[in-house]
């Protein structure tokens, strides 16, 4: 029965690909189980693995938003900027504030738009994120910024961990940041988990109707989930910055798409209501690994969208499939085997 | 609790007027009255769901103009909706839980603590349901077993249950009474909408009925009887004409079906319908009659049995094929299935013979469309403005001919109705009815009512199959059949 | 009860709108006006040149086109993420095929019939990506945003891999003619094309059974099935056609560049969504037209050329206009249509 359970969830199978795909590029390269490997993956899954934590929240609300990496864009150029400007050399906890602030208002803004317009939310954010985009292009006239303020060079210098490849003669480093991930991890399953707001909003995505007349104010929710998104964007973004070692204000347009695959892949349903932490991890892992491992398979880096693709289709085609199925079989309206015992 | 002249109205029906509620405490109450009587409209006006236009409601000594949801659930009242209001993607324990957290405003979750409540609260009505699994894996009864306990793990002063016991057998429902009982020693009132009778007379001590938005009466349950009971809710004692074909058995049957079958649905299921006939199918939520109804008409594929018309066997698996071969259905649920709301009316009525309203090229004869829209409306006397009118705008009655109208566009020879007048004006009601009469005069359709309305199947249906537990139980000819007997065979348990 | 009964003209008034749509179009157009009389008070002399309207005229059935194509998914109730790849697919398609079979001073005669065959064949890429989308969302219920972001990484995928991420180039110079040929000069080819494709969707949509379907499906696709509609054939149709019209704007994008590359124009995906929106088409579906969809392409194309005639603003203001251009007007449709259901709600109440 437990088995039966697990052979209809996505996580299980994306499990699978991943151990399968691990085994091949080791096998074919012989780099795959090497900590210089890991060290490059978990360094690559930061940013991924902060974001999709914001877009599976909001998925599992049953709501969406594609405004988030304008967001992360805007708010991590806007301080860096005016860092820049003042000649900064405080904490970083201070700009990191700063950009979380920021992405917050943006996301507060969505928030509010959503509840107020009771349009679909894709549509809302992706006008909103055309704003943030445009806004930061246009009025600001972003570029790269090469050289970034004194706080933030230190912190992308320092490191937690560093693993050498003696065969390869590389050595790869983890930065500290890593450690943003861990923590937002462990915000985001704790408040999902154990928090009253967390099964509101896993309420929420179940049944809207349900959901208010249990109690919980529903406009308050999706102001609190739209609000961390951006919040979580403003923050991810200033993180983006620091482990790049320099300013792109663009390098995160069409994230989103790559976000929501990845939560979706994890067994997170777009319809709402589903979705946990380990699963958008996973796939948000294998999103990674595609990118970043495939060409230890030898297979050409353009392969990758190609994959990336076929994934979504049979990791949501699946169970997709599953519920139409059992749509056309009738649910049992009446108990008909406790009658035959009576 | 109480409630003094209470009105509320939707885009213009009046669906309640000056309402007048008491309960007292440690009352156990029945609502009672028939479909589109109000009764859901109050309950969700008690539960703050909706906000009355006018009239007050005192609960606990306190009177509230607009009551919200959170001061109703402060002030103890508890609801338990038809729809059960379970969330499908939690798991048991916490479906049971939840609503109580909610309303105690905690920030963090126990676990520990959902799972003892969440077995408490089903130990209070004696029943076992595993804990982990999500709700969306059980079945219906477990669903409302569900919401049942949820409302009575709360410190409940008022219990409102919206016919809790449609989908429970006779034993899951002494269940459910023993833990009723148990509760009204506690000192809480509860106020139970139901229209079977015995149940009524079993559980409730005072009774309440709605009709049309108004109060009929409020009495003590011991001083009526059954069938004065049944003269309140509907409002007349019977004596209505009843519909009397002339139908000549010599004929052909129109219409027949031979033992249709379907897993989880009904099984078994035989009849035949001739010229002139208007027959009636009736049951209980859950009997089966909506799924029969459904197989009629292709939206479930039968797996067992034929259906003919006229002297041919068909295959009914789809809505195309049903369409293909002449039936017309019009469905429970209006709203959903049966309009496209922000379309216009001419669009709902040609829709499902389109494909015969064109000319070359698959093009659109509008000149015909404009042509037939206007002769349905006038021939059913379709209220309306224009036809390019969204069909919201149209009251429920009005709706309902829109809906008919579609059916009539492609010439059936078969027309399944399934609940025809639910939340329908009586005017209207009236209309429909009539017009179906005029229907089976012409003899070339076979005309089939479903529904859980006695009174309408009773005038409406020459012959009437009463189904429960997806079976036909009986067969009646409208002339030699009560209303007390159908109802008794309707709501038979076994 | 006997009251004269008005039904109006469906043809007038075409099938599936209602008379707020025509209001709609109405708001629109006015804002039309307003853009260009604006633009040609700030900068007479270079907006309202010949060169200046020909070069709008030019460049907006691009992503016009892709639009049309975005409108009759959301009609459906549903969405095309992948307009983009299709073209970029159905582009690298068609340039590859004249690529290869055109051979430098090539007779007129062989070019053309090559130019029909590459183009037949980009059409064919459409209706296969437009396919795979109908059929993932009718056949196995994957909600159609997941069903077309995974076929667009697919078919961006294929485009890539074929392509190993270059572009063609080297074209035989037959593409680039035809497609920025200007008919007497004034006249862009792609302005033709575009008018013939709203045409199409226009007839097809308001004029034939397969429109009267699509908005019944939009609107409540549970009812539209009791009602005996194919929706699934439906869907499949609608995808299909949004394919097609993408290759047409891919095959116009490789005209214009004279080269095709994965990637090009990605950014026209949000463009086609925001003017299929702001033309009036209900992203929930059920509601849409082709005459709505072109204003707001006009409005979009006058204002970003607009902005261009200004040096100091740089293109970017584009998105950021756009973007405040649709949350304003779904704003204001939003007030607008709680104001009239309150006052169809009184007037039923008088009634």
């Amino acid at each position: 029965m437990r088995f039966k359970k697990l052979f209809k969830r996505n996580e299980f199978y994306v499990g699978i690909t991943i151990v399968a795909l691990s085994i091949l590029i080791q096998i074919r390269s012989g780099q795959f189980f090497t900590g210089n490997n890991f060290v490059d993956l978990a360094r690559a899954m930061i940013i991924p693995g902060m974001l999709t934590m914001g877009v599976m929240m909001q998925i599992i609300s049953g709501g969406i938003d594609v405004s988030f990496p304008a967001i992360a864009m805007l708010s991590m150029y806007t301080t860096v900027k005016v860092a820049l400007s003042i000649d900064f050399q405080g904490s970083m906890v201070f700009m990191f504030l700063f950009s979380t602030m920021l992405g917050l208002v943006m996301g507060l803004m969505n928030g509010a738009l959503v509840c107020w317009l009771k349009l679909p939310a894709f549509i809302i954010t992706l006008g909103t994120g055309s704003i943030f985009l445009g806004f930061m292009q246009a009025v600001l006239k972003s570029r790269n910024i090469g050289i970034l303020p004194k706080p933030m060079r230190v912190l992308s210098k320092t490191y937690l961990l560093t693993a050498h490849n003696e065969t390869l003669g590389i050595s790869s480093s983890l930065p500290f940041v890593f450690i943003f991930l861990i923590v937002a991890v462990a915000l985001t399953s704790f408040l999902l988990r154990y928090t009253m707001l967390g099964r509101g909003i896993y309420a929420l995505g179940g049944d809207r109707d349900a959901c208010q007349r249990a109690g919980y104010n529903v406009n308050a929710i999706q102001m609190f989930i739209y609000g961390t998104m951006g919040a979580l964007a403003g923050f991810t973004g200033l993180t983006r910055a620091v482990l790049m070692g320099s300013c792109q204000p663009t390098s995160l347009i069409g994230y989103e798409m790559t976000c929501i695959a990845a939560v979706v892949l994890g067994g997170t349903r777009i319809s709402g209501g589903h979705g946990t932490v380990y699963g958008t991890l996973m796939g948000a892992l294998l999103l990674t690994m595609i990118s970043n491992s495939l060409i230890l398979l030898g297979v050409p880096t353009y392969w990758s969208k190609f994959v990336t693709g076929l994934l979504i289709i049979i990791g949501t085609g699946m169970s997709a499939y599953q519920a139409l199925q059992q749509r056309k079989k009738l649910a049992g309206k009446y108990p008909v085997e406790e009658e035959k015992q009576v | 609790m109480k409630v003094t002249e209470v009105s509320k109205a939707f885009g213009g029906v009046q669906a309640l007027s000056k309402v007048n509620l008491t309960i007292k405490k440690g009352e156990i109450h029945c609502l009672a009255g028939g479909n589109g009587s109000g009764k859901s409209t109050l309950i969700k006006i008690i539960s703050g769901f909706y906000k009355a236009d006018s009239g007050t409601i005192q609960i606990n000594g306190k009177d509230y103009q607009k009551l919200s949801t959170m001061e109703s659930i402060e002030q103890g009242v508890q609801v338990i909706y038809q729809d059960f209001s379970v969330f499908p993607n939690l798991t048991v324990a916490e479906n049971i839980a939840l609503n109580d957290a909610v309303a105690s405003k905690k920030k963090l979750v126990n676990w520990k603590k959902v799972y003892q409540k969440a077995e408490e609260a089903l130990k209070k009505i004696n029943i076992v349901l595993p804990l982990h699994e999500k709700v969306e894996e059980l079945s219906v009864s477990d669903k409302q077993l569900i919401a049942i306990a949820r409302a009575m793990l709360h410190k409940a002063n008022l219990l409102i249950m919206d016919e809790p016991t449609t989908a429970l057998t006779r034993k899951e429902i002494h269940k459910l009474f023993t833990a009723i009982r148990h509760l009204q020693k506690q000192g809480v009132a509860v106020l139970f909408v139901s229209h079977k009778l015995d149940e009524v007379f079993e559980i409730a001590d005072n009774f309440t009925i709605l009709r049309n938005g108004q109060n009929v009466i409020t009495d003590s349950t011991k001083n009526v009887d059954h069938k004065k009971f049944i003269y309140y809710m509907t409002g007349r004692s019977f004596d209505a004409e009843l519909f009397q074909p002339e139908v000549s058995q010599e004929q052909k049957p129109l219409f027949q079906v031979k033992g249709l079958g379907l897993e989880n649905g009904f099984s078994d299921i035989s009849f035949s319908v001739y010229p002139g006939e208007v027959i009636g199918i009736i049951g209980l939520l859950g009997s089966g009659r909506t799924e029969l109804a459904m197989a009629l008409f292709g939206l479930y594929a039968a797996e067992t049995g034929e259906i003919w018309i006229g002297d041919k066997q068909v295959t009914i698996d789809s809505p195309i094929t049903a369409i293909k071969h002449k039936i017309g259905y019009v469905p429970e649920d209006r709203l959903s299935e049966g309009l496209a709301l922000g379309q216009s009316i001419a669009r709902n009525m040609s829709i499902a013979n389109i494909d015969s309203l064109c000319k070359k090229g698959n093009q659109v004869d509008f000149d015909k469309v404009d042509e037939n829209v206007l002769h349905w409306a006038q021939e059913l006397s379709l209220v309306m403005q224009n036809a390019q009118q969204p069909a919201h705008t149209l009251s429920g009655g009005n709706q309902q001919k829109v809906v008919l109208a579609k059916w009539l566009e492609i010439a059936p020879k078969v027309l399944v109705l399934n609940g025809p007048t639910v939340g329908v004006d009586v005017g209207a009601k009236h209309d429909l009815h009539n017009y179906l009469h005029q229907l089976a005069a012409t003899n070339e359709i076979a005309i089939i009512i479903i529904s859980d309305d006695v009174l309408e199947v009773l005038e409406n249906c020459n012959r009437i199959f009463v189904m429960n537990h997806g079976r036909f139980t009986a067969e009646f000819k409208n002339t030699e059949v009560t209303e007390q007997e159908l109802l008794a065979e309707m709501t038979r348990q076994e | 009860m006997k009251k004269r009964l008005n039904v109006g003209s469906l043809q007038k008034r075409g099938a599936g709108s209602i008379s707020s749509q025509d209001t709609g179009v109405r708001r629109l157009l006015i804002i039309l006006a307003a853009v260009i009389v604006l633009f040609s008070i700030l900068q007479p002399e270079v907006f309202l040149t010949k060169d200046y309207i020909v070069s709008m005229l030019y460049l907006f059935p691009e992503f016009g086109i892709l639009a049309l194509g975005m409108m009759l998914c959301m009609i459906s109730g549903g969405i095309d993420l992948s307009v983009v790849s299709t073209a970029n697919l159905s582009g690298i398609v068609c340039c590859s095929i004249l690529v290869r079979m055109v051979p430098e001073n090539a007779a007129p005669g062989l070019a053309v019939a090559m130019l029909l065959v590459s183009i037949l064949a980009a059409v064919l890429v459409g209706v296969c990506g437009g396919l795979l989308n109908g059929v993932l969302i009718s056949k196995l219920g994957i909600p159609p945003i997941l069903a077309t972001l995974g076929g667009s990484d697919l078919i961006m995928g294929i485009a890539l891999a074929f392509t190993k991420g270059s572009s063609i180039s080297g074209l035989p110079p037959i593409l680039s003619n035809v497609g920025t040929h200007h008919i007497f000069g004034v006249l862009p080819v792609t302005l033709v094309v575009f008018v013939i494709c709203a045409l199409i969707v226009a007839w097809r949509l308001e004029k034939t059974t397969y429109g009267y379907k699509l908005f019944m499906v939009g609107s409540n696709a549970k009812a539209s099935r009791y009602a005996g509609v194919d929706n699934d054939k439906i869907i499949i149709q609608t995808y299909v056609t949004s394919g097609i019209l993408s290759a047409v704007a891919g095959v116009l994008m490789c005209a214009r560049f004279n080269s095709a590359r994965a990637g090009v124009g990605v950014s026209y995906t949000m463009q086609a969504i925001l003017i299929s929106v702001l033309g009036g088409t209900d992203p929930n579906g059920g509601f849409g037209t082709v005459r709505g969809v072109t204003v707001a392409i006009l409005i979009l194309q006058v204002l970003s050329s607009g902005f261009n005639m200004f040096p100091f603003l740089s293109n970017f203001y584009r998105d950021l206009i756009w973007g405040v251009v649709l949350i304003l007007v779904m704003a204001y449709n939003h007030v607008s249509n709680l104001r009239k259901l309150k006052k169809e709600r009184e007037a039923l109440q008088i009634k």
